[in-house]
């Protein structure tokens, strides 16, 4: 059980998310970066997409009610192992590490933080609803009473399997964490010819950066103005949208949709970021600059591929005895 | 930018199809659109919108079982299947959709509309329940009590579910009922209120901002969105609506 003793602002439980609920206009939710989830779990043997807590901002400060197995990912993050008796152990993130019965985890965000994932071998054992343990914030189902954590919070975790337990004890393992770069891939999107030429130019030549009004929703962009009499004035017919799905509303300024984003939308998409590359609106720094890369979708596929077999290998490196 | 012709082995070239177009969404999913597009951009024409329902329909049945489909979504004259990228067979999945496509658009759509229900919701007008009712009575030139008229008046159809669990998208509001949106959104929407924007009319299943004109609140017992129940959402595509106002 974890005791949630400060919660930081909007911890989620998250795993890898609800499938097949969109035509209820129910979103897919599940972790921002499922990348770093994967490698949260993969370090402790669970299994890739097991549930976590998903950190946004910290601080947070949590009681393990028994020993335990962790791990944190997740770049720029402070984390530090308190005792109880007044000793305190700085860890680094991506490292599993042990923690005893009544010692207390505590996560310090930095600036630059992004969005960390603290994992439980045998992980977060909240009730499944409709197939996921990810927490539905705008119905307020899934993960804990559908809900951000708040201090107070009792968090069931499940138990390791005595094979998994053999493997942690037998060696240390942590993993590169990947930083987000300043280029992320797009493909052009369907509505990219309602976009005049200096629209599209602008959309690829310019720098852009996260707004401080982003969220899991999307991530809200701030830079040239993508607004053309023509995009602005076109009302399309509403159309199913996905994570990555680049939006220009009528202020002309992009919103990348991520895992809460709405089912449906009818602003013209002028991209769609390819699946290999949007983790990376979960660790962007505040303000930072970055740009779109146009590519086909051979080249996401070819990204996509490379990703799975980094996992693959990895998962081999680590010696994970369960899938 | 509609992608249909490949640009490498792993985006294969899309069927061609008829009063259809196949285009490429991302790296993992696929929309079927109907075409032409209508002139009217409030609402695929009926006929469309059945098709799609049946396609709907006819793919989940055939696809339901298949690990790597992540979803099948609906819109407005559009569907869209999303996937796994790397475990679909792309190629076979494009061929069934375009077999299923061919079975619906030629023939009849009577089977689809066997399970339809009819919902008859009470509606309380007006007061705490519809704060902007006499702005847009205003609006229109309408007294508050001609406005409800015409918004009970039609028989409502729900085109798909989007924007919110439990929210459906209908058709069949009144032209002369078309109100803009507020320009500043509410933050909070009570639940069940129902609104007009632009040329829609609907129900908010749950709180949220939102930027419709609010004229009532649904106060039936059954809610829109209810996780705990069998069917969570209370609506489906191809049902129909009508609006009851609430006397006390």
């Amino acid at each position: 059980m974890l005791n949630i003793i400060k919660a930081g602002i909007q911890t989620t439980v998250q795993d890898g998310g609800r499938f097949y609920v969109r035509h209820l206009g129910i979103n897919q939710n599940g972790a921002l970066d499922t990348n770093a989830l994967t490698m949260a779990n993969l370090l402790l043997g669970n299994e890739a997409n097991a549930a976590s807590l998903e950190i946004i901002c910290g601080p947070v400060e949590i009681q393990f009610t028994h020993t335990a197995w962790f791990a944190v990912t997740g770049q720029y993050f402070e984390l530090t192992i308190n005792d109880g008796h007044g000793n305190k152990l700085r860890i680094d993130p991506g490292w599993r590490y042990k923690i005893q019965a009544q010692q207390r985890l505590l996560i310090h965000s930095t600036s630059h933080s992004g969005t960390a994932y603290l994992a439980i071998a045998g992980g977060i054992e909240v009730p499944p609803v409709l197939g996921s343990r990810s927490t539905n914030l705008a119905a307020g189902f899934g993960g804990h009473q559908g809900r951000a954590l708040q201090s107070g919070d009792q968090i069931p975790c499940g138990e390791p399997g005595a094979g998994q337990q053999q493997q942690l004890q037998q060696t240390t393992a942590g993993v590169y964490q990947s930083a987000s770069g300043h280029h992320i891939r797009a493909i052009p999107g369907p509505d990219y010819a309602l976009f005049d030429t200096t629209q599209c130019e602008l959309f690829w030549n310019s720098d852009w950066q996260a707004g401080s009004d982003s969220n899991r929703m999307g991530c809200r962009l701030h830079g040239p103005s993508l607004n053309t009499e023509q995009s602005q004035h076109h009302s399309l017919l509403s159309h199913a949208v996905i994570p990555g799905t680049v939006q220009v509303p009528p202020n002309g300024q992009p919103i990348v949709l991520l895992a809460d984003a709405q089912t449906t939308g009818g602003y013209p998409r002028i991209a769609t970021v390819i699946s290999a590359d949007l983790w990376q609106f979960a660790q962007l720094p505040a303000g930072a600059p970055f740009r779109f890369t146009r590519c086909d979708r051979g080249t996401a596929i070819d990204a996509l591929k490379a990703q799975r077999a980094s996992t693959n290998r990895f998962k081999i490196a680590i010696g994970s005895s369960r899938r | 930018m509609r992608l249909t012709h490949p640009d490498n082995a792993s985006t294969p070239s899309l069927p061609e199809l008829e009063g259809a177009q196949l285009y490429y969404f991302g790296d993992c999913a696929i929309v079927l659109e109907v075409v032409p597009e209508p002139e009217s951009t409030i609402a695929a024409p009926q006929q469309a919108q059945l098709h799609i329902w049946q396609l709907q329909k006819n793919l989940s049945a055939q696809l339901q079982q298949s690990a790597e489909i992540k979803d099948i979504v609906i819109g407005n004259g559009n569907l869209t299947v999303i996937f796994d990228a790397l475990l679909a067979d792309v190629k076979a999945l494009t061929q069934i959709i375009a077999d299923i496509w061919q079975a619906v658009a030629t023939g009849n759509c009577h089977e689809c509309r066997a399970a339809v229900q009819t919902h008859e919701l009470s509606i309380r007008y007006g007061g705490e329940f519809g704060p902007d009712l006499p702005t847009v009575a205003e609006y229109h030139k309408l007294t508050t009590g001609q406005l409800i008229e015409l918004h009970c008046e039609p028989r409502y159809t729900v085109s798909f579910m989007g924007f919110l669990p439990g929210f459906a998208y209908l058709t069949g509001l009144s032209e002369q009922l078309f109100t803009p949106r507020h320009t500043k959104p509410r933050l909070n929407i009570p639940a069940h209120s129902v609104g007009i924007g632009g040329s829609q009319t609907g129900i908010y299943p749950l709180a949220s901002p939102g930027g419709w004109q609010l004229i009532g609140r649904y106060v039936g017992t059954a809610p829109l969105f209810d996780i705990n129940r069998q069917q969570a959402c209370l609506f489906a595509p191809g049902d129909h609506i009508r609006f009851i106002p609430y006397h006390a």
